[in-house]
């Protein structure tokens, strides 16, 4: 399942882009109706496409490293012909007359679409518990949630359905999976990567990004979706001299035991391989959530109340979400997007001191399906506003963040931390991120569940 | 702040059993933004995306 070393079998003819696409709809076929990952599967357009690549790489045109590759689009993402429903009810004929600019970048760097992956309804909570196309499931355990609102790119990675995904992050939503299903979302910095096409939520803190199952193909997949070649490394990563922030406020504060241990844990080998870890104070991140709850819930009210009349037609909690965003004034959206100017300014001083931050991605590891609230220590919280509480920071600030595994919970669940940096450091995480990939090799991560 | 006679106003459907999903976790939203607006600046301008887009 390494892209890479996919792409090297393929053009060393040991296979072709037909048999691994073939291979991965009789996965898909196997696995989905236990995980229900994807909404649509889009077979025999999947079919035609892997030979028509097959054709081209006979002739010696060859797309690059993700030539042949099977990935699958969040069903945010629109599709040019294929039904882009948003995991909603009010959209759920909605036939898109083109494809979204991550869409077409993917699809010119050789990828072969196998379909469009199920979510959260609106890209609005992080359950993936979806009411209308049904729970999205956890490889790692199926009671579980898989996270989201990127839940179907998620589980579809972990059980090995496709070798790339894209997701979406508006609080949280590639990153939340990542760390529940135990793979690697980038949300890179605001605005790096095209939103044209995807189905907006909060204008100004949407990010589409990258999702797979270890940090180098997701550094592959981001090339490609700028429109890059991965150029081969000339030398191998390293993290000698690295100054590598931890937050000793907030991040830490209420988090569980496990987590902590992994989080910490990791830190402690990229010390080992001469990173320098100093422990630094942030500013009131509280206070980003504050304003970054605020921001989304009017911009994502702006984008569906068109279709308020529709009750029926929602989950519950997403019209909840709908409802609060009508009633917020502008005035106080104006000033929401003040307080973060102020924010973001003194966040920034952060790196002075060190070059990237480590955290834990969320506070805990996947809660079960249908589970409201989570228990950490003596306090009892939404399960909504955990998983969100340390990732939602980074979309305030428009900062890229790196999610990717780094343990297991003694009940078999991923345990996930993230990467974060200043603006346009994706290369920074993703150097860092592959180092200590190595450095954990846990093999559960890239082989799955079993 | 009045929720229910603002969404009366804006024209937005609130039940009385909406109160508790929608207007409690309103309230305990304004409740933190309170001393942050208090914090701004007469000069403070709007956020804007950090300079790394394409």
């Amino acid at each position: 399942v390494n892209i890479l070393e996919t792409g090297q079998a393929l053009r060393e003819r040991r296979i072709s882009c037909a048999e691994l696409t073939r291979d991965a709809l009789a996965r898909i076929e196997r696995e989905n109706p236990r995980l229900n990952a994807f909404i649509t599967v889009t077979g025999d357009a999947a079919l035609a496409r892997a030979n028509a690549l097959d054709a081209d790489l006979a002739r010696g045109i060859d797309h690059g490293p993700l030539h042949g590759i099977p990935i699958a689009h969040k069903d945010a993402l629109f599709t040019k012909g294929v039904r882009t429903t948003v995991g909603s009810k009010v959209l759920a004929d909605h036939v898109p007359d083109h494809d979204a600019a991550m869409v077409t970048r993917l699809e010119q760097a050789g990828a072969v679409m196998l379909g469009k992956l199920g979510l959260h309804e609106l890209c609005h909570g992080v359950t993936s518990n979806n009411p209308h196309y049904g729970a999205i499931r956890n490889p790692w355990n199926i009671d579980c949630i898989p996270g989201g609102s990127s839940g179907g790119s998620g589980s579809a990675l972990a059980a090995g359905l496709v070798a790339m995904a894209t997701g979406t992050d508006t609080g949280g939503s590639i990153r939340i999976p990542a760390s529940y299903c135990g793979i690697v979302g980038l949300k890179p910095t605001f605005g790096l990567l095209s939103c044209e096409g995807v189905m907006p939520l909060g204008f100004t803190l949407d990010h589409v990004g990258p999702m797979a199952r270890t940090v180098r193909d997701v550094a592959v997949s981001f090339d490609a979706m700028r429109g890059r070649r991965t150029a081969p490394a000339k030398e191998p990563p390293r993290v000698n001299g690295l100054r590598i922030g931890v937050p000793e406020n907030f991040f830490f504060d209420r988090v569980d035991p496990e987590v902590m241990l992994a989080v910490r844990r990791a830190v402690q080998t990229l010390a080992s391989l001469g990173a320098r870890v100093e422990e630094i104070r942030l500013p009131d991140a509280d206070a980003l959530n504050t304003t970054g709850r605020l921001i989304q819930l009017c911009e994502a009210s702006a984008v569906w109340r068109k279709f308020i009349e529709r009750r029926d037609d929602f989950g519950e909690d997403v019209y909840a979400l709908i409802q609060q965003g009508m009633l917020i004034p502008a005035t106080d959206y104006v000033e929401a997007q003040r307080v973060r100017h102020m924010l973001v300014r003194e966040f920034a001083k952060v790196w002075i001191d060190v070059d990237c931050l480590i955290a834990p991605s969320t506070p805990v590891f996947a809660p079960a399906i249908g589970q409201a609230s989570v228990q950490i220590g003596e306090i009892e919280e939404d399960v909504r506003i955990a998983s969100t509480r340390l990732t939602r920071p980074f979309n305030v600030l428009g900062w890229p963040a790196l999610a990717m595994p780094c343990g297991f919970s003694e009940s078999g669940l991923p345990i996930g931390l993230q990467w974060v940096a200043p603006p346009g450091g994706e290369a920074l995480l993703l150097s860092a991120g592959a180092v200590l990939e190595d450095a954990i090799a846990d093999p559960r991560f890239l082989r799955g569940p079993v | 702040m009045d929720w229910e006679a603002l969404a009366g106003v804006l024209h937005v459907p609130l039940d009385r059993e909406d109160a508790a999903r929608v207007i409690a976790p309103l309230e305990n939203m304004y409740r933190k933004l309170e001393p942050l607006r208090a914090t701004v600046a007469l000069d403070t301008p709007m956020w804007t995306p950090p300079e790394a887009g394409e």
